[in-house]
């Protein structure tokens, strides 16, 4: 069984029911209009990041999901999944997004995982100029913060 | 425009979470927003190797400024060094809502910089109205085996 998905350009993808499924989004939308035939809008969703969000699903179609929180919590990202996100920083965050729109768990996770790997053992300089970000606090301020949380240490 | 300084804050912390304390301090001293949104997530687990650390985290909750949101933001504490009954006690109070402390004993560990000075002096600004001891409680050592978070 397939089901019919709709980007917000209008492009239509049609999955296999259980790849769909993998978003609890989706799922739940199913489960309440039944069979139809009708493409399912998610207007959130551009055609260019749903491409990358199925190919993600369909690979990881027979993963048994995790409860396990010590799982999840584990940082190490498996070999396909660092492919899939060797994207550019845009690509990245729109795909974190739609996990989270979509509620697709673990993608999500990979995603946060990804971007907190770019983060770990850099300065606050360099964290900076990777992401694009403006610092608005001044060198005392930013003094201040680190001075009073000293006791913070890498493991 | 940054794109990691604007996604809702919910994945902004799901990022954290995924990040040792001193990356997660590196990343809270880039702006404003990310600070406000972090800094107290910082608070959530603190794993201590080294007892230097635990006097520089005594004096943030001691003398900085918000203590009380950063005191009522720890709930783990692990510490991987000894300490003595009198400094557990002086934890107890300003990690009022902590539910873990997981104290561990190694075989070797190096002097510790909290000497039964410093310890009375953190003893002091906590329980002012009490007479402090003289005398040297035991070592605190629990050996836990709960599996890690």
């Amino acid at each position: 069984m397939s089901v019919r998905l709709l980007s917000s350009d209008s492009e239509d993808f049609t999955v296999a029911k259980e790849v769909a499924e993998r978003s609890m989004l989706i799922k739940n939308m199913l489960e309440d209009v039944g069979d139809n035939d009708n493409p399912i809008p998610l207007p959130n969703v551009t055609a260019k990041i749903l491409r990358k969000v199925i190919e993600w699903c369909e690979h990881h179609l027979g993963d048994p999901v995790t409860n396990d929180e010590n799982e999840r919590r584990n940082t190490e990202i498996d070999e396909w999944d660092q492919k899939f996100m060797e994207v550019d920083q845009e690509t990245l965050f729109d795909i974190i997004l739609a996990a989270n729109y979509l509620d697709i768990k673990p993608l999500l996770d990979v995603g946060c995982k990804t971007v907190a790997n770019m983060i770990k053992g850099k300065t606050a300089e360099e964290i900076r100029k990777i992401f694009n970000i403006v610092n608005d606090l001044t060198p005392e301020e930013e003094a201040q913060i680190r001075k009073e949380n000293e006791w913070a240490e890498d493991r | 425009m940054s794109r990691f300084a604007n996604v809702p804050l919910e994945i902004t912390r799901c990022i954290a979470s995924y990040l040792p304390s001193h990356s997660l301090l590196e990343l809270c001293c880039t702006c404003k927003s990310l600070q406000a949104a972090l800094l107290l997530d910082l608070y959530r687990q603190i794993h201590l190797s080294d007892p230097q650390r635990l006097v520089f985290l005594l004096n943030a909750l001691v003398h900085s400024s918000n203590i009380f949101d950063r005191r009522d933001a720890i709930h783990t504490l692990i510490l991987a060094f000894p300490i003595d009954t009198l400094l557990l006690e002086v934890l107890a109070v300003l990690c009022p809502r902590a539910t873990r402390f997981d104290i561990s004993h190694p075989a070797q560990h190096p002097p510790s910089p909290l000497t039964s000075d410093l310890v009375s002096q953190y003893r002091a600004q906590v329980f002012p109205d009490r007479t402090q001891f003289s005398v040297r409680p035991c070592l605190v050592c629990f050996i836990t085996s709960i599996s890690p978070l």
